[in-house]
């Protein structure tokens, strides 16, 4: 087992003995402030999947003036019989309990899409599950009417997903081939509050910070389904394929702080 | 199996809410178009 070693509790770090009077008034120390840098490894990324768990939902699949639930009680039959669709396992979260889930391999957003023959008939998804660190947590998708076509992508970060919630206030099952799947949005795991605490971001060893998108944490507190993702997100410019590897070097400021960590408590 | 749970009324409102707010009703449209062939309208204009 690794050692470990926690090196302070302190707010503020410093180092150096170097003194000049008015920055000692300032920062009541000498020498320098020093900030607490960490690296994030995601690693080899799956493909982005549209239809990764809900493949082409249709018909009676979908909502008439209700809600459908689905759980991983449904993997294997249609709409989630798609090979990609990861395999349902019991995982126990951050509360105790075991759960069945379809676990991603990455914290990742999931996206929805849907058809329609003339104009889609206005759907809601609800997908809930948990995050990197069993969290439990809720997304609300909401898939506009109108068009032949209309998708929605997620904010947040999944890790785990335990079931997915459509909903419709009239007869939706004219809508053709709805899918959910996951996108190439990585959920950070410590609270990231800006951009400005990336210091890097490379893909297979390039750097691509520039051509990121990095979105902050969302302080809303209390969170609710509609909110962005407690710790951010980063969605590195090169599309994954399962072998590209990524990671990024940050800067986590209140490291001394449970929501410091890891955010406000989810939704 | 899926479950299938009809929706409460508040369930409703917060849906349309959330998509952008309910269609017209057809009964609304009809009268529009009514409106539209009405000859006052034009001899206003």
């Amino acid at each position: 087992m690794a050692s470990k070693h926690t090196i302070t509790y302190a707010d503020e770090i410093f180092i150096g003995r170097g003194f000049f009077a008015p920055m000692v008034a300032e920062h009541g120390k000498s020498g320098i402030p020093i900030r607490g840098l960490t690296k994030v490894n995601f690693g080899a990324v799956e493909t982005l999947d549209a239809d990764g768990i809900v493949s082409s939902a249709t018909g009676a699949e979908l909502p008439n003036a209700e809600t459908v639930t689905y759980t991983t009680a449904d993997d294997g039959t249609s709409p989630f019989d798609n090979v990609a669709t990861p395999a349902p396992a019991d995982v126990v979260m951050a509360d105790g309990a075991s759960y069945s889930v379809w676990t991603l391999d990455v914290a990742r957003n999931v996206t929805a899409a849907v058809g329609h023959s003339s104009a889609v008939v206005a759907m809601t998804v609800l997908v809930t599950g948990f995050d990197q660190w069993g969290q439990r947590m809720s997304e609300l998708l909401t898939l506009t009417a109108g068009s032949t076509s209309k998708t929605a992508a997620g904010k947040k970060a999944f890790k785990h997903i335990l079931s997915i919630s459509i909903t419709a206030a009239t007869n939706a099952e004219s809508n053709t081939g709805f899918n959910l799947g996951w996108g190439d949005v990585l959920g950070m795991p410590y609270r990231l509050d800006g951009a400005s605490d990336v210091l890097s971001a490379f893909c297979d060893g390039t750097m691509e910070l520039a051509s990121c998108t990095i979105v902050a944490a969302d302080a809303t507190d209390p969170a609710t389904t509609t909110t962005g993702d407690p710790r951010g997100t980063i969605d590195f410019n090169t599309a994954s394929n399962g072998t590209r590897v990524y990671a990024a070097w940050i800067h986590v400021a209140d490291p001394n702080d449970t929501d410091g960590l890891r955010g406000v408590a989810q939704a | 199996m899926a479950t299938r749970r009809p929706l409460t009324p508040e369930e409703i409102d917060a849906f349309w809410a959330s998509v952008g707010g309910e269609p017209a009703k057809k009964p609304a449209k009809t009268t529009k178009k009514s409106a539209e062939g009405d000859g006052e309208t034009g001899t206003e204009e």
